[in-house]
């Protein structure tokens, strides 16, 4: 059981709105982490941590990316007035620059509909919580929905199904063609 | 019939007031005449029945909606939703006539073995696209006609799989187009089990089976082929047909009813099936599509997708395989669209022999003209239109029926100081015995060259005699020398499919009958003689005393425009057919090459610069 936690459309709106500068490879993001963890009340990012950060999520261009995108998510005032607890922003900054970010680039968290909608969901999930307005069935349903990682790994099943079925047709058909030259053969 | 609140004439009314908004939907420049409302009041609904509650045409642009079915199925609320959506098929998908047949091409593509299914795809496609659009952009509750007309049936693979996508693209509860349960309460079998299962056992009618991943591709390909109904059509066909593998026929036909329908469009012309070269490629699953399905960089199976994309390529997902008359004929019935096989592939020559054609030659006249008012002649189809002298037709008899009361004005000509080119006439024999393809089910390229040879003719203001002929006493054609193309290509068309007679005696009696009877020649152009045919064309040049013997080389004499044999047969035949053909020129056009090759010699060296048109120079 989750429980509620901003509306959607508030964080949709926030990541929309976030500034040019976050998507800058040049942006150093463990800093803007540590910022963030700090205006939420939380202490300073420890060198462990730093560490861990840097070597895990943050490591790949995306990941810092997605990391800054995270800590302007979670200082949005909707966030915040729902969840001002830092150690779930670090979930959040943790799970959309780690999980999310390889499989969905985080430009899209931005300019996408879709991908906004699947970043709000992915914060709102990795802090415990679901949308406003929507109970824990409709919100896992939709999160199966939108899910990138879950639909790639699926798809990756229909896209073998696809091939296996063209080769088992190629294969019927060039036995046929066979059995056709065969009998003209014999006649 | 069950009466609507507040009467007929109250529904046909809000109806009617619903029609400028459900146009601004689509933007203040879309613009179309009202709404045919079918049903009380109103002019009753087609027979035979369109089989929906609303439909569209294509060639005549407007949109039907039947009130009393409207009624019947609960949507009497919602008539701005259903009324921008029929807008939509004219200006989204189709669009016009020309995509609808593109898309129909392309589904037809995706669905294999499946034709008869191939309007209701389309159509449910194009659906698809539309409703997408109005709900999005428009404001337009498509939902809220999804829910009055109620979840489709259980065994209705095609509607759940359009419903669980929509759900998908309109951010919907699971189950609330579908009336299924959500995919998280009931669990899922694996890939390979729902495959088995499909392949071995088709499901109960009783078990709502939603699609979830086909609808998920669905919802996709709906975003990434939004304002291109054409590229995304055969993907979407192939997703079906994947979907409903191992289930008959009825998994496709049971949401007939509930879509719109677009009404058979009897009797319109198509352009542009024939020479589109991306409508004849194997449709690309979406799922192997990286237009649908992109993959993070360093996937080992992009490079295969990349492959697959390139090989669908271009902007309809399959890459430089156009339709063949076959083909062509099957989607212009599916369309509705009236006519023969004969006549699509008279449509599907004419097309692709148009950017072939090459300068056709003229000849001096035998005397220099200059024109002088004479009395009127007959005017006949296929004569230049602007030589139809309408008050002397209707000076006639009030009723025009073209060549009976219809004249032209008739000319004299007297010496005139300068010579004159008049284009040389063209005697064209096709060969069409059984050792020939018949052009109206296989592509003939050598059919295709006679086609380029006749319509070059007609081009440059000269008449074709169009022959077919296969065995003894098989011959048919235009009969004389014609100006009407469509004549001259149903000749072309035609197929006998017996044994090989060249007609010998036709060729006799068109070029040598003056001679043998002594008839004067002032009269008559100049013409070139073309056969087409494969080894058959030996039948022409009889051995010398056997019956015929000499007459084509005495035709071709008299005839005074030369002669072309274009030939199906390999390069070493050529030799061969030339020992014994004398006068004419023997051309090897076994394949498209070879004819593409043939005309752009014959318009840059045979017959363009010595005595063609000089417009290519």
């Amino acid at each position: 059981m989750s429980r509620e936690g901003p509306a959607l459309a508030a964080l949709t709106a926030r990541l929309a709105a976030a500034p040019r500068d976050a998507l800058d490879p040049g942006v150093v993001a463990l800093a803007v982490v540590d910022d963030a963890l700090t205006a939420l009340g939380g202490p300073p990012l420890d060198g462990a941590l730093r560490r861990r950060l840097a070597s895990g999520p943050l490591g790949s261009a995306e990941g810092r990316t997605g990391a800054v995108l995270a800590s302007w998510l979670v200082l949005s005032p909707a966030w915040r007035a729902a969840q001002p607890d830092p150690r779930a922003a670090l979930a959040v900054v943790e799970a959309l620059a780690g999980s999310l970010a390889p499989v969905l680039p985080p430009a899209q968290w931005v300019g996408d509909p879709a991908g906004r909608e699947e970043a709000a969901r992915a914060a709102l999930r990795a802090a415990g919580m679901r949308p406003a307005g929507e109970d824990d069935a409709v919100a896992e349903d939709r999160w199966t929905a939108v899910s990138s990682a879950l639909r790639a790994s699926a798809m990756a099943e229909v896209a073998q199904e696809v091939r296996r079925a063209q080769e088992l047709a190629r294969a019927l058909a060039e036995r046929r063609a066979r059995e056709a030259a065969a009998q003209y053969t014999h006649v | 019939m069950r009466e609507p609140d507040g009467g007929w004439d109250a529904l046909r009314a809000r109806w009617s007031e619903a029609w400028p908004r459900a146009l601004r939907a689509w933007g203040t420049t879309a613009r179309l005449h009202a709404p045919v409302l079918h049903g009380p009041g109103g002019p009753p609904p087609p027979e035979p029945p369109v089989g929906s509650f609303a439909w569209f045409s294509c060639s005549e642009v407007e949109v039907h909606v039947d009130l009393a079915d409207v009624v019947r199925r609960g949507l009497a609320d919602h008539p701005e939703a259903v009324l921008a959506h029929e807008v939509g098929h004219h200006v989204l998908a189709p669009g016009d006539l020309s995509t609808a047949a593109r898309v129909l091409a392309r589904v037809r593509q995706g669905l294999v073995d499946r034709d008869a299914a191939a309007p209701l795809v389309a159509n449910l496609w194009s659906d698809l696209l539309i409703n997408d659009r109005l709900q999005r952009r428009a404001g337009l509750r498509l939902d809220a006609v999804w829910r009055a007309l109620g979840p489709p049936p259980a065994d209705d693979v095609l509607m759940l799989l359009a419903m669980r996508a929509d759900e998908l693209l309109w951010s919907l509860p699971s189950g609330t187009l579908t009336g299924a349960a959500g995919p998280g309460v009931a669990p899922r079998p694996s890939s390979r089990q729902r495959w088995w299962q499909r392949q071995q056992a088709p499901r109960a009618p009783s078990e709502r089976a939603v699609p979830e991943l086909e609808a998920q591709l669905l919802a996709r390909m709906v975003r990434v082929f939004a304002d291109d109904p054409v590229a995304g059509a055969g993907g979407f066909a192939a997703l079906v047909r994947q979907l409903v593998a191992g289930r008959d026929g009825d998994a496709l036909g049971t949401g007939r009813a509930a879509v719109c329908s677009q009404r058979g469009e009897s009797g319109a012309a198509v352009h542009g099936l024939a020479s589109d070269p991306s409508l004849g490629g194997p449709a690309l699953h979406p799922a192997l599509d990286p237009r649908v399905m992109p993959q993070p960089r360093g996937d080992e199976a992009d490079d295969e997708r990349q492959d697959g994309a390139a090989r669908g390529g271009g902007a309809s997902g399959s890459a430089g395989q156009a339709l063949g008359p076959a083909d062509t004929a099957a989607v212009l019935s599916l369309l509705g669209v009236t006519g023969s096989a004969q006549e699509a592939a008279a449509r599907w020559y004419r097309e692709r022999a148009a950017p072939l054609l090459v300068p056709f030659p003229s000849a001096p006249s035998p005397r220099a003209v200059e024109p002088l008012l004479a009395a009127d002649e007959p005017w006949d189809v296929g004569d230049d239109v602007s030589a139809l002298d309408v008050v002397a037709s209707l000076r006639r008899s009030p009723r025009l029926v073209p060549g009976l009361t219809t004249v032209q004005r008739g000319w004299e000509v007297s010496d005139g100081p300068e010579r004159a080119r008049l284009p040389l006439d063209l005697d064209l024999y096709l060969d069409s015995s059984g050792s020939m393809p018949d052009p109206a089910r296989a592509v003939s390229p050598v059919a295709l060259a006679g086609a380029v040879l006749a319509l070059s003719c007609l081009r440059a203001g000269g008449r074709v005699q169009a022959t077919t002929w296969s065995g003894p006493g098989q011959v048919a054609g235009t009969d004389g020398f014609v100006r009407d193309a469509g004549a001259v290509l149903a000749a072309v068309v035609a197929h006998f499919g017996g044994s090989t007679a060249f007609p010998l005696d036709l060729l006799e009696r068109t070029h040598l009958d003056d001679q043998r009877h002594h008839r004067p020649e002032q009269h008559r152009r100049q013409c070139h003689v073309a056969v087409v045919s494969d080894d058959g064309v030996s039948t022409a040049f009889p051995a010398e005393g056997r019956p015929g013997a000499g007459v084509a080389a005495r035709a071709l004499e008299v005839a005074g425009g030369g002669g072309t044999l274009l030939l199906a047969v390999p390069p070493v035949w050529v030799e061969r057919v030339r020992e014994v053909a004398g006068g004419y020129a023997v051309r090897a056009v076994s394949t498209q090459e070879e004819l593409v090759a043939l005309c752009r010699e014959l318009a840059t060296s045979t017959w363009g610069p010595r005595e063609g048109s000089r417009s290519r120079r």
